[in-house]
């Protein structure tokens, strides 16, 4: 048989396992529901800004709000969120929120055992960036943001910059693709949630690939066409990713107002472009457990909230 | 040098062509050009040919061929990036819900639909790579499913003209229309396919049961329907473009004889219609046209070509129309055994090209049960051994390398050999039935 035979079946093998895999990833990502949202705090200035994303997102979607206070210092006055008079303002608004205190010295064990406990689905944290971390926060998310997403297992929305209105970033989510099957699915499950409750209609998308993913010839004809492309016009370049469930939000009646670019990754800032402004949803797999380096320069290059999906 | 010597110095060439392709020592291309380099050079100096330029002539005859190859190559190649017929697979797969036997039944019936329209080996390289997964999936044995799907399509290449390239050689030679192919050869590949499916259904039955409890078909029914038929087919719009020239194209093949059109003229039509509305990078599908097989068909039509040329064909002919004693019953049986044999030992395609031109030699005996003769024979015979055809060698090597099972000849002819005599003996009975009740149309 010709080498090219053997070749092409070993494709056709990886296309039907791709297929079985964007299958599986889909079905889990459609049944996938936001149940619980756990608010972490560090006692910083941005503890309100992540108060404020935590409680719209309780009460949009009517589900549990869970609040960690940051760990005890030991000072004489603690820092940040007053936990009894924030609990009394959200029963107030009839949120149901319940506070949260542990026991331990390190932030990220707090957290993991608040996850472990509370099972929540969604966990707000805030930046580290902008905090005295000296040359460390400028170039990582810092340990607690790492390690709790890393070991949390659960998807994290990191709170940048001061937010004066926070429906504003999570009604309008921007969906990055980078052909990460299962995670894709799942940030896409998570936008069509915030979409729904939100009752908005338009979603963006930005499809990020290497550049040696496409012919230079296809690059330079259909990069960075801006955001007013169909996406079915950008639908093939997905390769086994959320297909499913995007047809399906294409076909929906009323079909959701789709807006799509392709951009290469390694140019992509989404500071610079038009999607300010919004929420952007970031999917990724975890490399060796830990986070890529692409996340955390994302991150660091925008001050807009991001949701991290990572599988 | 004597006609009768020039006869026995090309047919001894050509038989060592055959030889070295049928035992592996070269590749078969380079057989093929070898054989025909030396053939040309020998027929030039010995006179065989006026001159030289009378090659072209004779490669002239079969441009036609040439020409179906390399359209329905680009067609299918770009209609196979649209993620359709991986799309139909997976349908179809999902509509068995992963019932071993219902998935054996279907999968025959895919491959025998999908070589129908793509031919052997496209339709086995989607096929074999589905049953890989799926067996892997559902812990289901492989050598079932690969030999089943092998001898399907066997039994599928003579549905339609372009359905194989023995079954297209011939076609054309005896300048076969469309619809004849859908009177007399598709009935008995429908046959065909019915008759392996009973036999290997038979000699599989203890690697082939029911899920054994409700527990065992919902794990099956649930892989199956994971499957995400639309993540192979993301742009819908290329998929049904795609399906539309197909569908075209062949209705194309159908009516080419009414528009007084060249089947080349159609799949060229289609290639070009496909990479007008669908050919992302033109260059890279025309790369990937199979200029193996177009080289291959090249060196063999001026191997036989030549050797028509010394009469040897025509002489071997004359012998087998008096063995026969014009009986029609007799040489239907002999074609048929003779090229089903053959194509078991040494590839279909030297057998198919070395036996058309004996047809218009057995003077006195009526053509048309012939060519349908070999027609059937030719294609059905790869079923016999592990190397009568590529979709048996296909099967075999995915038997062996990704699922690490080595099957033996004698294993193989059990299977493969018996359901090969099977299908000869009702393949003799049908066209000796078909002409004796006068069902078979003639050729004009």
């Amino acid at each position: 048989m010709e080498h090219r035979e053997d070749k092409q079946i070993q494709k056709n093998m990886e296309a039907f396992e791709a297929a079985l895999s964007s299958g599986k990833a889909a079905r889990e990502a459609a049944s996938f529901r936001l149940k619980g949202v756990l608010a972490a705090f560090d006692g910083s200035n941005q503890d309100k800004d992540v108060l404020g994303v935590a409680k719209t997102l309780a009460s949009q979607l009517h589900i549990p709000l869970f609040l960690l206070p940051s760990p005890h210092t030991g000072e004489p006055e603690p820092k940040g969120l007053d936990l009894e008079a924030t609990l009394e303002a959200l029963n107030r608004e009839q949120i149901q929120a319940e506070g949260l205190l542990h026991e331990e010295k390190e932030a990220f064990r707090g957290i993991l055992e608040a996850i472990h406990r509370k099972k929540p689905d969604l966990l707000v944290l805030p930046s580290p960036f902008g905090h005295d971390l000296g040359e460390l926060g400028q170039t990582t998310l810092g340990t607690v943001v790492e390690v709790t997403i890393s070991k949390g297992q659960c998807p994290a929305l990191i709170v940048r910059g001061t937010l004066s209105d926070p429906t504003l970033y999570l009604s309008r989510p921007h969906l990055i693709i980078r052909d990460e099957v299962e995670a894709d699915n799942k940030a896409l499950a998570i936008a069509e949630i915030l979409l729904r409750s939100f009752k908005r209609e338009e979603l963006v998308l930005t499809f990020l690939k290497p550049r040696g993913a496409m012919a230079q010839e296809e690059w330079e004809t259909r990069k960075n066409q801006g955001y007013d492309q169909a996406p079915a016009e950008l639908l093939p370049l997905l390769e086994g990713g959320p297909s499913s469930l995007l047809h399906r939000l294409l076909s929906q009646d009323p079909p959701l107002h789709i807006r799509a670019n392709l951009l290469p990754e390694d140019h992509f800032s989404p500071a610079m472009d038009e999607t300010g402004g919004r929420l952007h949803i970031l999917p990724f797999t975890f490399d060796q457990g830990v986070l890529p380096e692409f996340v955390h320069s994302f991150v660091l290059r925008t001050l807009d909230p991001v949701l991290l999906v990572g599988s | 040098m004597s006609p009768t010597l020039l006869q026995l110095l090309f047919g001894s060439l050509m038989l060592l062509t055959y030889g070295l392709i049928a035992f592996g020592l070269l590749h078969k291309t380079v057989a093929a050009l070898l054989g025909a380099l030396v053939l040309a050079a020998l027929a030039v100096a010995l006179g065989v040919i006026p001159e030289y330029d009378q090659i072209h002539e004779i490669l002239g005859h079969d441009l036609n061929v040439l020409g179906v190859i390399i359209g329905t190559s680009i067609l299918v190649d770009l209609a196979g990036q649209s993620g359709l017929f991986h799309f139909l697979a997976i349908k179809v797969v999902k509509k068995t819900g992963g019932n071993p036997i219902r998935l054996f039944l279907a999968l025959q019936l895919f491959t025998f639909a999908l070589t129908a329209v793509l031919t052997i080996v496209p339709a086995m390289l989607i096929v074999s790579g589905l049953v890989l997964v799926i067996c892997r999936n559902l812990n289901l044995p492989l050598t079932p499913f690969l030999l089943g799907i092998a001898f399907a399509s066997n039994a599928a290449a003579f549905c339609t003209f372009a359905s194989g390239l023995p079954t297209l050689m011939i076609g054309s030679a005896a300048k076969i229309p469309y619809v004849q192919f859908l009177q007399v050869s598709l009935p008995f590949a429908l046959v065909s396919l019915v008759v392996c499916y009973l036999f290997t259904r038979r000699f599989f039955r203890t690697d082939l049961q029911a899920p054994a409890n409700e527990n065992e078909a919902r794990r099956l029914r649930q892989t199956v329907e994971a499957f995400d038929e639309w993540a192979l087919a993301p742009d819908r719009g290329a998929f049904i473009r795609a399906a539309g020239i197909l569908f075209l194209t062949i209705l194309g093949f159908a009516f080419a004889g009414v528009l007084h059109l060249g089947l080349d003229y159609i799949a060229f039509g289609g290639g070009v219609l496909m990479l007008l509305f669908h050919g992302k990078s033109v260059e890279k599908t025309i790369a990937k046209v199979n200029w193996t097989v177009i080289l291959f068909f090249t060196g063999l039509f001026i191997i036989v070509g030549l050797v028509k040329e010394v009469h040897l064909l025509d002489r071997i002919a004359a012998s087998l129309t008096s063995l026969t004693g014009h009986s029609v019953p007799m040489a239907v049986s002999l074609f048929t055994w003779f090229s089903g044999i053959a194509s078991a030992i040494v590839d279909n395609i030297p057998v198919a090209a070395t036996m058309i031109p004996m047809v218009p030699g057995m003077e006195g005996i009526p053509h048309e049960p012939l060519w349908w003769s070999l027609v059937l024979g030719s294609n059905l015979g790869g079923s016999a051994t592990p190397i009568g055809s590529i979709s048996c060698v296909i099967a075999l090597h995915a038997l062996e390398h990704e699922g690490g099972i080595k099957l033996g000849w004698g294993r193989f002819l059990a299977v493969g050999g018996v359901l090969t005599i099977i299908q000869l003996a009702l393949a003799s009975f049908y066209l000796i039935g078909l002409f004796s009740l006068g069902l078979m149309p003639s050729l004009s």
